[in-house]
Parts: C-alpha cells; structure tokens; sequence
C-alpha cells in the first residue's frame, strides 16, 4: 500500500459495486469471520473475487476477543491463518475487547476492566499473535458501551502498556474516541494527546447515531461526522500520511458518497501529512 | 474485582432471566456463591450501563430476535438475513451480532457432522420455530451425503452426539428428512422443546394445519416413550405452543 492510502470495507451488499470501482480507492478491509463457516474456510465465490481485485486487502477480526482473561483462541487464530493464506492481506487488526466472557458468547465488543495485569496479559497473547500470523498486527481502541468503576489506569495508559509491550500497532478509531468523549464527557484532542501514536499504523473513520438514551454510537450507518474529519486532520498533522479506512455497514448510501469520503480522507493526508513529514 | 471476576459476573448478569434481575437479593440468597461472587454480581446490576448492556446481551436475546422475525427459506442469504435483523432488532448494535447468528446457523445448516457439542446444545436446548426448516433446507440443497444413513446411522458415526436428547433430535430429523425424501410434496416439521427435568416434548405437526405432540421421557438408559396426541386443526403453531406454556405442561 502507498504510504497515503484510503480504503473502504468490504460488505455483500457493496461487493458488486466496490469491486466494479475499485481503482478509486487503495484497499479493502475484510472481517474475516464473515468467511468462518463450520469452523472452516470456504473459498466462496466472494473470496475470490476479492483476491482477484489485486487490491491490498486488510483483516479486521471482530472474535478473537483478545482481552478476555481467559487463554488466547488458538482454533480461531488457525482459521484466520488459514484465510490468510487465501487472501494474504497486508495487516491484521483485532479490537482491543472481549467477546466472550467465562464461556458466554456476547456477540459484542465488551469493554475491559483497564489494569496494569491485564494489559501484561493481552499483551502476551499479542505476542503470540503476532509470531504466529508474520504481518503486521494492530489492536484498535473501540467505543466503550461502559465504564466500570474498578479500572486502576486511564483507557490511553492500558492502550500504550500494551503497545509499549507487545510492540504491535494501533489501529486508531477517531470515531471511536469521538464517541466516547460525548459518551463520557472528555476532550478528544486531550486523549489522543496522552496516546503513544508513534504506534498507529491505521485509522478508521466512521459515523453513528444516538440511541433511544441519547447515548452516541459508532453505528457505522451514517457519513463521517465533521468532527471525525476535524480529529482525523489533528492525527494526520502530527503523524503525516496513515492508511485509513472508511466504515460503512449500515443504511448504505450510494456508492459515490463513499468513494467521496475515500478521496477525501486521501486529500487530508495530501495536505496536512506531506506538510507533517517535511516538517 | 479483576477483568477475571469480572468476566464470571458479566456472564451471569447476561444469563439471568429478567425476573432474577428485578429480584438480585432473593436470587443471591438461594444461590451458593461466594460472597465476592454476589458483590461483584451486585456492583454489575446496580451499574446502570452494563445492567442494560447485560440485558440486551443475554441469551434469550437471540433466539427473542429469531423469533420476532418472520423467517423463510427466501431468507436464507446472508445480505437479507443481516438486513433483516437489522430491521426488526435494534439496527445499531446488532450487526456484529447479525453475522455471528448467521454464521452460526450456516455453520449448522452447512456441515452438521463437524458441529461442535455446544453448539448443538445451544441450538437443541431452545430452537428457535424455524430451526428445522432452516436445516431440512440445508440439508437438501447442500447435498450431505445422507445415502448411507440405512446401514450406519449418523448418530453413531458422530463422537459429538452424547445426550438422548441430541439422539432424539436427530432420529426426528432424519425421519423428517427420509419422509420427506419420500414423499416431497407432503408438508410435515416439527420442533423439539425441553419439557421438565429430564423430559422432552417433541412438536409435530402433521399435514397441513395438524398439530400435535409426543412426550418423552429422558433417562440415562435411554428414552421412554410416554405419550403422543394429535390434538387437531389449529390455525398456527405457535398459538399452541403458548397455549402449552400458559398451562404449565411446558417450561
């Protein structure tokens, strides 16, 4: 991948469409498990068309649920090697969240409990991830649906502990801390700050909704929201150009709005990144 | 509490039944935990985001969104699957879970010998109405290869069946599918519900429009046969399931 790229996600209902304008835009991002059937892989026709694009592509796994403190899954992990062998993408990122907890599926990203134990302990498995897959590894900070009260570090101490740790990358949600900063009441701009972003390799960007409770999500089903675009030019600033990949999984507009958001986001590295670089 | 502690009292605020939750304290007390198990389960229902987090998470919560969903064969892709869910089952939180529910059903449709224990417990334990449908489909698109099934019956091929019950299911089925084989054009499916301690009461519905049920009785030697009725013309079956429910003869 270039060193300023944007890239879109990969969904079935966008498939025709993503592959039909695929030369607007510089990767795809996968989540692998829409491809885990019966504990297997199936080389579908879906795959295939994906691996024939040529376009880089990018794993985002949503279970391997890495932060739970139970052992790493090492079934999950083998099957996501094996659709790497398939697809061979460039990176592969997992959220920084559990989703399964004592043996009960969630079926969510669940926050974690932010201790300096289990940060060493995630980091662990990190490591082992990262010698088992051979590219590159990211963990993305994710939108917190809660905030227990035992946490014994700030949310961006656990995220560079780990980091520092495990020497793996960070995928940076701006979407996701802008989320959490109305949710939570903090300032963006303070939290990135406080973040060793010496680590990101990858962002994403989103938009979502508020809920029934006027609680906002990262629902993945609207345009990116201005101050995402705002945040995501301070990162670029600071870091110059870094691959990023637009989110987009619901109430899906036409095509051309996302191809908009995919230049765009290359246009916000063209400026400020270049200018980050040479300074 | 730990990310451990945690994680143990997560799981449970997801498994309680909502009536457990209205009531913690008496649930607590008839319950042998210890007393940090009943904190840590106290600190997560008190705590307003992950109680309603818990709620929303819990177990009954997918077959609620199976069965709010007015599933047929047409259905079974999964662009309309995850659309659908998403339509009729809080459209922001869902999609993840959306592609696990369906992975998890294609994993059961689609290779049904290499289905791990649990998951046939997960699915047997509460079927969801159109479960055997969704199967029988699988079963006859998908071509398994079911030819040998008169000389070695799968339930003794497969190490994963353990429990009279997951062997009643399938002889079920596979009468099911035999029958069905046999005659295409006669309608007949059924669902299988835990019925008690130990017992299962098994739906059928017979025709069109038939409905009725087989008792069974579940030891550890095998299963006793304890009653079967027609109990005639219905206008839906799942007005005869709650008319069951509603009499206590069913759990």
């Amino acid at each position: 991948m270039s060193q300023i790229s944007s890239g879109l996600e990969w969904d079935m209902r966008l498939e025709r469409e993503l592959f039909k304008h695929a030369r607007h835009f510089d990767a795809i991002e996968v989540i692998p498990e829409n491809f885990f059937f019966a504990e297997r892989i199936q080389l579908t026709e879906s795959l295939r068309r994906l691996k024939a694009t040529k376009k880089p592509i990018l794993f985002h796994g949503v279970e391997l649920s890495i932060g739970s403190s139970e052992p790493l899954k090492r079934d999950h992990l083998s099957n996501m090697m094996r659709l790497m062998e398939i697809l061979e993408p460039t990176v592969y990122s997992e959220h920084l969240s559990m989703t399964e907890a004592s043996g009960v599926e969630i079926g969510q990203l669940t926050p974690l409990l932010w201790t300096k134990e289990l940060a060493d302990y995630i980091a662990q498995k990190i490591r082992y991830v990262q010698a088992s897959v051979g590219i590159p590894f990211l963990i993305e900070n994710i939108s917190n649906r809660f905030v227990l009260p035992y946490t014994e570090i700030t949310e961006t101490n656990f995220i560079n502990r780990i980091l520092n740790s495990a020497k793996c990358g960070l995928l940076l949600d701006i979407t996701n801390v802008l989320t959490n900063s109305v949710n939570y009441d903090f300032d963006p701009y303070i939290w990135i700050d406080a973040l060793d972003l010496s680590f990101v390799r990858q962002i994403h960007l989103a938009g979502g909704a508020r809920d029934s409770d006027n609680v906002l999500e990262d629902s993945h089903d609207q345009a990116v929201w201005d101050e995402s675009w705002q945040l995501y030019a301070y990162v670029i600033r600071k870091l110059g150009p870094i691959p990023t990949v637009i989110e987009r999984t619901g109430n899906i507009p036409q095509f051309d709005s996302l191809v908009q958001e995919a230049k765009k986001a290359r246009q916000i590295q063209e400026t400020y990144g270049l200018t980050a670089m040479a300074a | 509490m730990g990310q451990a502690q945690f994680q143990k009292a997560l799981a449970m605020l997801i498994r309680l039944p909502e009536h457990n939750r209205q009531n913690l304290e008496q649930f607590l007390a008839a319950h042998e935990l210890s007393c940090e198990e009943k904190e840590n389960l106290r600190v997560l229902a008190h705590h307003r985001e992950v109680n309603k987090f818990g709620y929303k998470m819990r177990n009954g919560r997918i077959n609620y969104i199976l069965e709010s969903i007015p599933i047929s064969l047409e259905y079974v892709d999964q662009e309309n699957f995850i659309d659908l869910i998403k339509k009729e089952f809080d459209p922001k939180h869902s999609l993840v879970y959306a592609r696990k529910i369906y992975r998890d059903f294609r994993a059961f449709m689609v290779s049904l010998r290499e289905l791990p224990h649990e998951a046939w417990r997960k699915y047997l334990g509460d079927p969801p109405e159109f479960f055997f449908d969704l199967l029988e489909f699988e079963m006859l698109d998908s071509e398994l290869e079911f030819q040998g099934f008169g000389e070695r019956p799968l339930m003794d091929q497969s190490p994963l069946l353990h429990t009279s019950f997951e062997v009643l299911s399938l002889e079920y089925r596979i009468h099911d599918f035999v029958e069905k084989k046999r005659n295409p054009l006669k309608k007949k499916s059924s669902r299988i519900l835990p019925f008690k301690e130990k017992t299962s009461l098994l739906f059928l519905k017979e025709g069109e429009g038939e409905y009725g049920y087989q008792l069974y009785e579940i030891d550890d030697v095998g299963i006793n046969f304890l009653k079967k009725s027609l109990l005639g013309r219905k206008a839906k079956a799942p007005s005869y399931y709650q008319d069951l429910v509603e009499s206590g003869l069913c759990k």
